[in-house]
């Protein structure tokens, strides 16, 4: 997941890696190809969200959901909303706002984090409603890293019956990184200012925000909720067909124990060889392999019963 | 050397000089060129110098207004932030974002001093502390806030809700430190980005196009026109070394080829000159050189002057030669008169301002022209030759005698007093006496006369006077019968002073151009025999307004002014009128004294044919002296001759005074001898002199003349005048002159 945590700085204090810079303009150009496709909504919040959308002819539409504090600019999202266009699917890539009127930028684990993982649901379920009122009646909702768990997440709770698959790639826990040492608040305490009505900002362990991540203690609990239990609960009771895709060396954020335990917990989990968490280099064709054979493999939209 | 070789020598300069001059030239004008270029340099440099600071200009304007767009777009770029929405949506947790997001995240760099977030009403979100951003934003959306001598940019931005809603969400607030921004923005080759400082001034909140006024800098020096200034100096310098010692080089490498050998050579030269008269140089060259052209120069003058000094020396033998004959007597071999000149001019100058004893030595032959023609002029050259030989024999050693003319000599003795003198010239006199001049054919003894002036002098004006004056002492030896070496004294002078009296020289001019004074005083002469007066000897006296001028006053100025003829007949004339005027008693004999020169002169006869009628009452004698008589016999022969055919006796005056040759008075038209004075003293002297006298007189008497016996003042000397055969007698004993003789003394001659 990527973490590009602040607005385009030409001055900013420490130069980025060549990788990140070939990720960035990587992403630039990507960006740029999607402004004829670029959407832009005001959500039923009042805030107004930021998309890529392609239309397409046929029934079928994607709702590509990004990763954790990401854009919809990422790269994986990229190369998956070109693929997907390019195979005559309807391609929606929102950012989620994550409580940011327009947010167009990747959000670091230090800004204020003020959204709760229900609003970003409820985005999740805006869009959805808004790409099923466009008409597709095959919706599938792809997910990468945490937008696989929040698509997983938003199955749960009365999905657009459009909705017709699930493909979650590089599915993860909002739990901190295996074996890191835990330097932020606590769950605990979290909970404990929460019970007193203490709204303080502290800095929590969520996720890759080791420590970092600053926010109310609502907001952290609402996250740090989605451990793995919760997922191998969720993939067991969600009424969509899901599929997971994941890298067999994809260890970043869950370790080897997570590909076990998916293995266990998803009767359709796909390990694609030599394909870390993101899907670089040769995992990226692979990958869209694997996906366009899920979803060309959905399940017609069951009849309505009668 | 005359005025152009003068001119020429003084407008020359040496060689050495003249190089000196080349040298300089050549420094003064790589000076000037070096000066020029150095100031073309320094034009250059200004040049630069204003270009840059014009760069620096734009370079500041270029950086201001590259930092006021970096502004805005940080601004603009905050503004679009969506946290940043999200503060302004969401205000509560602004302290914490602010400082986690905003201040300790670094995310501006280290000029940004401040960020804040306004509300749409423009009240920051949270008051501000420490810094100059307000905390209400203002109208101004950029304005410069100097603060603490420091300049700082504000600009503030207006936050929108998204790209298609216009509503303001708020402002966002941005503080830049200019001048660390516009250093780190701005690009500086022509500024000194060191320099750039705020100028200082009160806090103040002012218009951004203040911004270049309120920032003092200096331009960066131009490095190419340094490094040019530098290369240039150093090019100079090291051109200006290489110069100084290539002139060196030139003017030591000038000066040891050509200069050295040149002046050498000008030397040696100006030595051989020097020597002209020296030995002939040798073969060696006159310099050594490593310029062919110079030995062949030096050669050809080596050979020059060899050929000179040869002809130098020809013509110093000629010239020698030619001086020799030019300062020497023909006849006598003597130093002449030139060489006299020379010598004298010589030692007047050798005396200038030194003591200096000097004598002059005057001689004369005297009776030289007796002799001469006497003897003939073969005789008388020999004479001279004789005298000439004698008298340098007697002189000193190393003294010279000059032949200044005729018979006359003179010697110039040095350091010589009058003793000294004295000395020599009795020595001269002496060796004459001893020289046997009958070898030559005189009989007669031959003497000198000699003047002798000697100087003490202290000056050389002493001695200008010295012939003057043995010209005064020889004229007086002349005259004197006994000492013939004669000292000068001033009293010789008084003498010649008297000639030029005025006085005299009026009377006597006057008298002998007849206008009167001539008073005639008679003399008695008397016969031995009888006492009775025979003859009155005229004696002229000239009278004037102040009384009688004695003879001795008048003839000097009629010698000098040559006017014995007409003074003569004027006495003449005198006589006549004093006979027609019965003064003389009647018979009384006419005794008149005539010079030479009148009885010269060849009308003579008529002149005096006045008197004839006077001798029947008066006889006449005409009185010559033994000298005029002797050297200018030829002359007078005739007139005598004529005059005696008329009557006129002659009577040979002053014998004894002179030559008083008995030869001479053998052939002498004469009728009367008178014996001079000293003669007659003479015969009261030593016995051997009365003899010569009284055989003299004896002599005349036999020869058939009448003697006359003057200076008679004693009756010892009538008798012995009587005795020695004297037919008359003339002296005071008889009768002093006077104007009118007494009658009862005459006695007729007849």
């Amino acid at each position: 997941m990527a973490t590009i945590n602040k607005p385009s700085r030409r001055h900013a204090g420490k130069a980025p890696g060549p990788a990140r810079w070939a990720l960035c303009l990587l992403s630039g150009c990507l960006c740029l190809g999607a402004q004829a496709a670029a959407l832009q909504k005001q959500l039923d919040s009042g805030l107004t969200a930021n998309a890529e959308y392609h239309a397409a002819q046929g029934p079928d539409a994607v709702l590509l959901l990004h990763g954790f504090l990401a854009t919809h600019h990422f790269p994986t999202i990229q190369r998956l909303a070109d693929e997907l266009k390019d195979n005559g699917f309807a391609v929606l890539a929102p950012t989620l706002t994550l409580g940011i009127n327009d947010r167009r930028t990747s959000l670091p684990c230090s800004a204020l984090h003020l959204h709760t993982m229900e609003e970003t649901l409820h985005e999740i379920r805006w869009w959805v409603d808004w790409l099923a009122d466009q008409g597709y009646e095959n919706l599938y909702i792809v997910g990468h890293s945490a937008g696989s768990l929040q698509a997983l997440a938003y199955s749960l709770d009365d999905p657009n019956p459009a909705v017709r698959r699930l493909v979650l790639t590089s599915l993860v826990a909002l739990e901190p990184l295996p074996g890191a040492k835990p330097t932020g608040a606590s769950p605990a305490q979290a909970r404990a200012w929460l019970a007193e009505g203490n709204d303080r900002i502290a800095e929590y362990d969520v996720s890759f925000c080791q420590g970092s991540f600053a926010a109310p203690p609502g907001v952290y609990l609402s996250y740090h909720a989605w451990d793995r239990d919760r997922v191998v609960r969720a993939l067991a009771d969600t009424p969509i067909p899901a599929a997971v895709i994941i890298g067999s060396n994809d260890q970043r954020f869950t370790g080897p124990a997570w590909l076990n335990t998916l293995q266990q917990a998803a009767p359709a989990l796909r390990v694609l060889p030599n394909s870390n968490h993101f899907f670089d280099g040769m995992g990226e064709f692979a990958l869209l392999d694997a996906l366009l054979e899920e979803l060309h493999s959905a399940p017609l939209r069951p009849e309505p019963a009668p | 050397m005359n005025r152009q070789e003068v001119h020429r020598v003084r407008h020359a300069l040496s060689s050495r000089s003249y190089l000196l001059i080349l040298l300089l030239a050549i420094v003064l004008a790589f000076g000037l060129v070096a000066s020029n270029l150095y100031e073309r340099v320094q034009d250059v440099k200004e040049v630069t110098r204003a270009e840059t600071r014009k760069a620096a200009e734009d370079e500041l304007a270029r950086a201001v207004q590259t930092v006021i767009t970096d502004a805005r777009e940080m601004a603009a770029d905050l503004a679009r932030w969506g946290e940043v929405h999200q503060q302004l949506s969401s205000p509560q947790y602004y302290s914490y974002w602010r400082e986690q997001r905003l201040v300790s995240a670094r995310l501006y760099p280290g000029y940004v001093a401040g960020v804040e977030l306004y509300g749409v009403d423009g009240h920051a979100l949270a008051p501000v502390i420490g810094s100059a951003l307000p905390n209400r934003k203002g109208e101004q959306g950029r304005y410069v806030q100097r603060l603490n001598d420091r300049l700082y940019l504000v600009t503030f931005a207006p936050v929108s809700a998204d790209q298609g809603d216009t509503r303001t969400l708020g402002y966002v607030g941005m503080l830049l430190e200019f001048v660390p921004a516009t250093l780190l923005l701005g690009h500086f080759t022509a500024l000194d980005s060191a320099t750039l400082t705020t100028k200082p001034g009160p806090d103040a909140r002012l218009p951004i196009d203040r911004l270049p006024s309120l920032l003092q800098y200096q331009a960066q020096t131009n490095p190419a026109a340094s490094k040019m200034e530098a290369v240039v100096s150093r090019s100079l310098v090291e051109f200006g070394v290489i110069l100084g010692v290539l002139l060196i080089l030139v003017y030591l490498g000038i000066s040891r080829l050509m200069i050295t050998p040149l002046q050498a050579m000008a030397r040696r030269v100006e030595q051989l000159r020097a020597s002209a008269y020296g030995p002939v140089i040798g073969t060696e060259q006159l310099v050594s050189s490593r310029l062919v052209e110079l030995n062949s120069l030096s050669d050809v003058l080596q050979q020059y002057h060899r050929e000179l000094a040869t002809t130098s020396q020809d013509l110093d033998k000629t010239h020698q030669e030619l001086w020799t004959l030019a300062h020497s007597d023909a006849l006598t071999g003597a130093h002449n008169r030139r060489a006299f000149d020379n010598d004298w001019h010589a030692l007047l100058e050798t005396a200038q301002g030194r003591r200096l004893d000097v004598a002059f030595l005057l001689f004369d032959c005297d009776y030289f022209k007796a002799i001469n023609d006497t003897y003939g002029h073969s005789t008388g050259d020999r004479l001279v030759q004789s005298l000439a030989r004698v008298l340098q024999q007697a002189l000193r050693k190393g003294d010279k005698l000059y032949r200044l003319g005729g018979d006359e000599f003179a010697a110039v003795l040095v350091n010589a007093d009058q003793a000294q003198a004295q000395t020599v010239a009795e020595r001269c006199q002496e060796h004459i006496a001893q020289q046997p001049f009958l070898d030559i054919g005189i009989k007669e003894p031959v003497s000198v006369s000699v003047g002798i002036a000697v100087s003490d002098g202290t000056h050389s004006a002493a001695l200008v006077q010295l012939p003057r004056q043995a010209d005064l002492a020889m004229y007086s030896a002349k005259r004197n019968r006994h000492h013939k070496i004669v000292h000068y004294d001033p009293g010789m002078d008084r003498e010649t002073g008297s000639l030029v009296s005025s006085r005299a020289v009026a009377a006597a001019v006057a008298a002998a151009q007849g206008d009167g004074g001539i008073e005639m005083h008679y003399q008695p002469i008397v016969s031995a025999t009888t006492g009775q007066v025979k003859h009155y000897e005229a004696l002229v006296r000239v009278r004037d307004a102040e009384g009688l001028l004695l003879p001795g006053e008048v003839f000097p100025i009629v010698d000098q002014r040559s006017l014995h003829i007409p003074f003569d007949l004027s006495i003449v004339r005198s006589i006549q009128a004093d006979i027609e005027a019965h003064h003389l008693p009647r018979g009384a004999g006419i005794s008149i004294n005539l010079s030479a020169h009148t009885l010269m002169k060849p009308q003579l006869v008529g002149e005096l044919e006045g008197l004839v009628p006077l001798l029947r009452r008066h006889p006449v004698i005409i009185e010559v002296t033994e000298t005029d008589l002797i050297t200018q016999m030829q002359y007078v022969t005739n007139n005598i001759t004529a005059l005696r055919r008329h009557g006129i006796l002659i009577a040979l005056d002053d014998f004894g005074s002179g030559y008083s040759s008995i030869r001479y008075l053998a052939s002498m038209p004469v009728d009367i001898v008178k014996f001079d004075i000293d003669m007659i003293r003479d015969l009261e002297s030593e016995p051997s002199r009365r003899s010569i006298v009284e055989n003299a007189a004896r002599m005349v008497r036999e020869a058939g003349y009448e003697l006359i016996a003057e200076g008679i003042e004693t009756e010892g000397q009538r008798t012995l005048a009587t005795d020695m055969g004297a037919t008359h007698l003339q002296g005071y004993l008889f009768g002093r002159p006077c104007r009118v003789p007494r009658p009862a003394t005459v006695a007729h001659a007849g």
